[in-house]
């Protein structure tokens, strides 16, 4: 019986999973294991049935065999009947590719002891074939896999999209009995999920029988959203599925330990030294320890010195995204062997690759997000019922608030959402042409499988066709269409593919991840010293400081692909912080820390309770160690005497002089994300209303704008600033000449194909032949206005999935029935201080494009001046 | 003195506007249109600049009652062959300036083919024009000649403010100061890019040029003019690096 709807599911009894199982399967299952797994219980039978089913589950937890048990034995069933056919029954779909020679292991491994089991008592059976393919399997691999398709088919979403138009290979993929999706956790919250939910659409589309979708994630909320996001709809409706939620089987014990009592009395020497000290004891009193840091650079330091603190005896490497595939696997080799001590990353061991066992993860710094903590803890005790180990390492005063509340959250199970992209256009441009190479389609056929696809349910047919002209060429004003991808026939409701190299582009243009060209850097003594990205490479002026590898390097020239440098040491750097992936406070967690601050509030400014008191709850409450929870009472002391404290009831504004500027430091707790678009919003309004340039910073718990000398506000400016009227239209106009406009706006004209990044086979840089990103969205924007495509789609991603729109309107919205406190100090609070030494983003507004070249001009003017004054004095002599 | 500022920068009766040309009386000559790039993108660029190049080019006619206009190479982009969109725009550029008097063009490097779409309004393509005592040409191979304004560099500056960095299209004038050789002109003037969808190559960090003729010169025999709302002046390149 199929089910309807999204339900949750429930635990089946061992008997009745093993009396669905071919009786091969079965006695190897019994002679191998004692029960089924929890995650196994929950999805076995479902799977057999026929529903669709997702499993949140951690890892170690049977969650391959949870997945692949029902597949496994219908094929066992078949080739014992020998009914097997050439084509695919399995495909499983993950976003690592590193995970995909994993899984083939972990299936050949019982497949190989089944026939073992089924020789030994004489049974034949036809051969099972595994097959994995990813954009490295080699040329000859492919081809076979063409001729004589695997029966579970290992891939990764990128190369679903590929195969889904090869003419050959999707003809066997026309009865698929189960679509396995992994770590759906990794890719719903980006394009990757976006691009692959429509690839499975398509697959769905050419399916002869009922495809049963299971879907496997970790720790994850709502799970109700994502189980939408793996089945979709069918004729408008969800499609059923069943929901194990198995996410907490695995018990935990985090903690939180601050390496110093009090961050502000300490120089920051004294405070590396003892957050080093504090990391090696960790790791020598556990066997293996996991550290995550939040950042590449931030992992080679910690590396760098450890190694130096505890010598040879404690074997200690890195892993992470910008090292070599073959570094990588050894670094897993060694940690699976057990011949490491100790092993620091950024995000890459977070996701599913076997890490064999650890006994402690350490976070060094918040993790931003209590899915992502538990995630990262996760990967401690490997075994089901082990405990999992955490510490959370702070490094400063808000760190240390933070991650205090974060680990509360986390113990308490309180998960943050995700949120799923919507209806992303430059995704959608590359699957309508996908499409259009594999038939022709009528208009409607097209809009109502697309609209299946969770994340384009609301996807409106103006938008579509939006779409599909831009794709014709019909934006343009001529008749000749020669831009076009596909046709498009409106009066008959018509499109299809144009042109015989559609399908190469495709095949060479597909997928999400804007890859950037590698720019050599190299000293001036012609030493390489690493690489930087293009898009950073194209934007530095000669003289700017920046940092690689940990070293600080002035920029000079550069010269084709390559940029020359020299060393700099102790210089600030000149170039935006933006570019190291720091990851944002989530919103949810950011509102529990604002209520947090007003608990503390409430203790500290009752008459009746003393520092002792307050410390004595923060510990009980708050499982704190002693001197962190004396470091948190102090710091809230010493905010509350010197100013106000900030709560979920207090919006607390504070205004200071610093260097002939004046500056305001908002304390609006809500997130990177959410911040960054109230930030340039108000900066920009304050821009206008004071007719002056401002300059804004940002972090995750608030922002900072800077004024000219006397351009004060007063409450009622302030007031008028934080409106939530007119938010959309200012922040678009906040975001004109910005350089994050221009990035995205890079990406996205590359992922709608609108400038390819790969033309048959010329891997080239269109960028770099001079075009003007600012000159193209200016004429864009004259010729065909906001609405195009390629430039909605590159403001919606920044608003919506850079920034967070929503939730800052929303903090907006929950202005009105808050406080506004502005508070005039002499200089920044405690609570400011984070935020003031931040280096300034974009600036906003009236710093035009004028006076930067007059200030310059005028600067070599007076130059020339003083020289001739010179020249002449020397004459005088 | 010479003033620093002006709306145009002069060269005894040549100026540099900020209108991307340099005015000889009452010619202007501008350079590097590359129309048709958008197509020459592999991709899908609409065509965008056609209409705004026309624009600019009548606001020059009617600013400095111009009668002659001469595009110093690089019409249309496509090197190996006309594209379809190409015939559209270099008909609808020449059809319009027609209007407004006469066109010379010279040959640039990207113009192999486009002989065949000027025939029809017999326009030649000419190696150099002389005006006065200026020998117009590309720029992409070395020429006998005192004095010459060429294109093909696109050259620009880019600066930074704050986090953000800036891209002016600039007029470069190059004068040795070694005095009279035979194997070089002794005066060049570069024009900017006029099509508005090219950036330019910053020749703060760059360090080579493409035009030999340009390559000639050291950075302390170069001055920049910066366009914005006017021409800027901005000194020496060899100071403008240190400065910058």
């Amino acid at each position: 019986m199929r089910r309807r709807g999204i339900v949750q599911g429930k635990e089946y009894e061992d008997s009745e999973i093993e009396s669905l199982l071919h009786p091969l399967v079965r006695e190897w299952f019994k002679g191998k294991f004692s029960s089924f797994t929890p995650p196994q219980k929950y999805a076995i039978y479902e799977a057999f049935k026929g529903n669709n089913i997702l499993i949140s589950s951690p890892t170690g937890s049977g969650k391959t065999l949870a997945a692949f048990l029902a597949a496994i034995n219908m094929l066992i069933e078949l080739a014992s009947k020998n009914e097997l056919e050439d084509r695919v029954y399995t495909l499983y779909v993950s976003p690592l590719k590193a995970l995909n020679n994993d899984i083939r292991k972990n299936l050949q491994e019982p497949l190989a002891e089944i026939y073992e089991l089924a020789e030994k008592k004489g049974i034949k059976l036809q051969p099972i074939r595994i097959g994995v393919r990813t954009g490295d399997t080699e040329q000859k691999e492919r081809q076979m896999q063409t001729r004589k398709p695997p029966h579970i088919f290992i891939t990764t979403p990128e190369t679903l999209s590929i195969i889904l138009v090869s003419p050959k290979l999707s003809q066997s993929l026309k009865s698929i009995k189960f679509l396995i999706v992994d770590e759906i956790h990794a890719v719903a919250e980006n394009k990757r999920g976006t691009h692959l939910s429509l690839s499975v659409e398509r697959l769905q589309r050419i399916q002869e029988g009922k495809m049963v979708r299971i879907g496997l994630s970790a720790t994850i909320s709502p799970l109700e959203e994502v189980a939408k996001f793996l089945v979709g709809y069918e004729n408008g409706k969800e499609r059923g599925c069943i929901i194990a939620d198995v996410s907490f089987s695995k018990p935990i014990d985090i903690k939180v330990i601050s390496p110093v009592e009090d961050f502000f009395r300490e120089s920051s020497e004294s405070i590396s030294g003892k957050l080093y000290e504090t990391l090696a004891d960790l790791i020598k009193s556990s066997k293996t320890t996991l550290i995550f840091t939040n950042t590449r650079s931030a992992t080679e330091r910690v590396v760098y010195n450890l190694r130096k603190r505890l010598g040879k005896d404690f074997p200690i490497k890195a892993h992470h995204s910008s090292l070599s595939r073959n570094v990588r696997l050894e670094v897993e080799d060694e940690l699976k062997n057990g011949e490491l001590r100790c092993v620091v990353s950024s995000t890459s061991l977070e996701l599913g690759i076997d890490i064999g066992y650890i006994d402690l993860v350490v976070l060094l710094g918040s993790p931003k997000s209590i899915n992502r903590a538990l995630q990262r803890i996760g990967r401690s005790g490997h075994k089901l019922h082990e405990v999992s180990v955490g510490r959370v390492v702070v490094v400063d005063h808000d760190d240390l608030v933070e991650c205090t509340v974060l680990t509360n959250e986390a113990l308490n199970r309180r998960l943050d959402r995700i949120k799923i992209p919507q209806k992303p256009l430059d995704v959608l441009c590359q699957h309508i042409v996908g499409m259009a190479i594999e038939k022709k389609w009528t208009i409607d056929e097209a809009l109502k499988l697309i609209r299946s696809s969770y994340p384009y349910r609301n996807l409106t047919k103006e938008e579509f066709i939006s779409v599909l002209r831009y794709l014709a060429g019909h934006s343009d004003f001529e008749r000749k269409r020669v831009y076009g991808k596909i046709w498009l026939d409106e009066e008959e409701g018509t499109f299809g593919r144009r042109g015989k190299l559609l399908r190469p582009i495709y095949y060479l243009n597909v997928g999400t991840i804007p890859d950037e060209v590698a720019i050599k850097v190299i000293t001036t003594e012609g030493k390489r010293v690493g690489k930087v990205e293009e898009e950073f490479a194209e934007r530095l002026v000669r003289g700017d400081i920046f940092v690689l590898a940990g070293r600080t390097f002035r920029f000079l020239r550069s010269r084709g692909m390559n940029i020359i440098v020299e060393e700099v040491e102790g210089e600030k750097p000149t170039v935006p912080s933006w570019f190291s992936e720091q990851l944002p406070l989530s919103y949810d967690l950011a509102l529990r820390i604002q209520r947090f601050r007003g608990e503390m509030e409430r203790i500290l400014n009752s008459e009746l309770l003393e520092f002792e008191d307050a410390v004595w709850y923060l510990k009980k409450n708050y499982n704190l160690e002693r001197s962190s929870a004396e470091a948190i009472v102090r710091y809230f002391s010493e905010q509350n005497l010197f100013s106000y404290i900030p709560t979920d009831k207090r919006f607390l504004i504070e205004n200071f002089q610093d260097d002939g500027s004046e500056c305001y430091v908002f304390h609006s707790l809500v997130g990177r994300r959410a911040n960054s678009a109230i930030s340039r919003v108000v900066g920009f309004r304050a821009g206008m209303m004071k007719n002056c340039s401002v300059k804004i910073a940002v972090n995750d718990n608030g922002f900072l704008l800077k004024l000219p000398y006397r351009k004060k506000l007063t409450k009622e400016d302030i007031t008028d600033l934080l409106k939530p009227e007119n938010f959309v239209e200012h922040l678009v106009r906040a975001l004109d000449r910005t350089e994050i406009l221009r990035r995205r706006f890079r990406h996205v004209a590359v992922r709608s194909l609108m400038v390819l990044r790969n033309y048959l086979g010329r891997e080239k840089s269109v960028w770099r032949q001079q075009l003007n990103a600012d000159s193209l969205l200016r004429l864009i924007k004259k010729n065909f206005g906001n609405d195009f495509p390629v430039l909605k789609e590159t403001y919606r991603e920044i608003m919506e999935d850079s920034m967070d729109l929503e939730n800052a309107i929303d903090f907006l919205e929950r202005l009105k029935r808050m406080e506004i406190r502005i508070a005039r100090i002499p200089y920044p609070s405690p609570f400011a201080l984070n935020i003031f030494i931040l280096g300034e983003e974009d600036i906003v507004l009236m710093e035009d494009r004028k006076k930067i070249i007059r200030s310059l001009y005028e600067k070599i003017t007076r130059l020339i001046e003083l020289r001739a004054e010179v020249q002449e004095d020397f004459k005088a002599l | 003195m010479i003033p620093l500022i002006a709306e145009v920068a002069r060269i005894g009766n040549l100026m540099m506007i900020p209108g991307k040309a340099v005015v000889i009386e009452d010619i202007a000559i501008i350079s590097d249109l590359h129309l048709g790039i958008e197509q020459s993108t592999p991709g899908s660029v609409p065509r965008l600049q056609i209409r705004e190049i026309v624009e600019a080019v009548e606001r020059i006619f009617d600013a400095y009652g111009i009668k002659t206009l001469i595009v110093n190479g690089d019409m249309k982009h496509e090197f190996s062959q006309n594209m379809p969109y190409e015939w559209d725009d270099v008909r609808y550029f020449v059809e319009n300036v027609l209007e407004l008097g006469s066109l010379r063009v010279v040959r640039g490097n990207h113009d192999n083919y486009l002989a065949a779409i000027l025939s029809r309004y017999d326009i030649e393509l000419e190696k150099t024009i002389e005006i006065g005592e200026w020998t117009i040409c590309h720029g992409y191979e070395m020429i006998e000649a005192e004095r010459v304004i060429i294109g093909h560099e696109h050259p620009s500056i880019r600066i930074r403010s704050g986090y953000a960095s800036y891209t002016y299209p600039c007029f470069l004038r190059a004068k040795s100061m070694e005095g009279k050789n035979e194997q070089k002109p002794n005066e060049v003037i570069v024009l900017p890019a006029f099509s508005p969808m090219i950036s330019g190559s910053d020749v703060i960090s760059t360090f080579s040029f493409l035009s030999p003729i340009l390559n000639s010169f050291s950075a302390d025999e170069i001055e920049v003019y910066a366009i914005e709302d006017r021409v800027y002046r901005m000194g020496n390149l060899k100071e403008l690096r240190n400065i910058v």
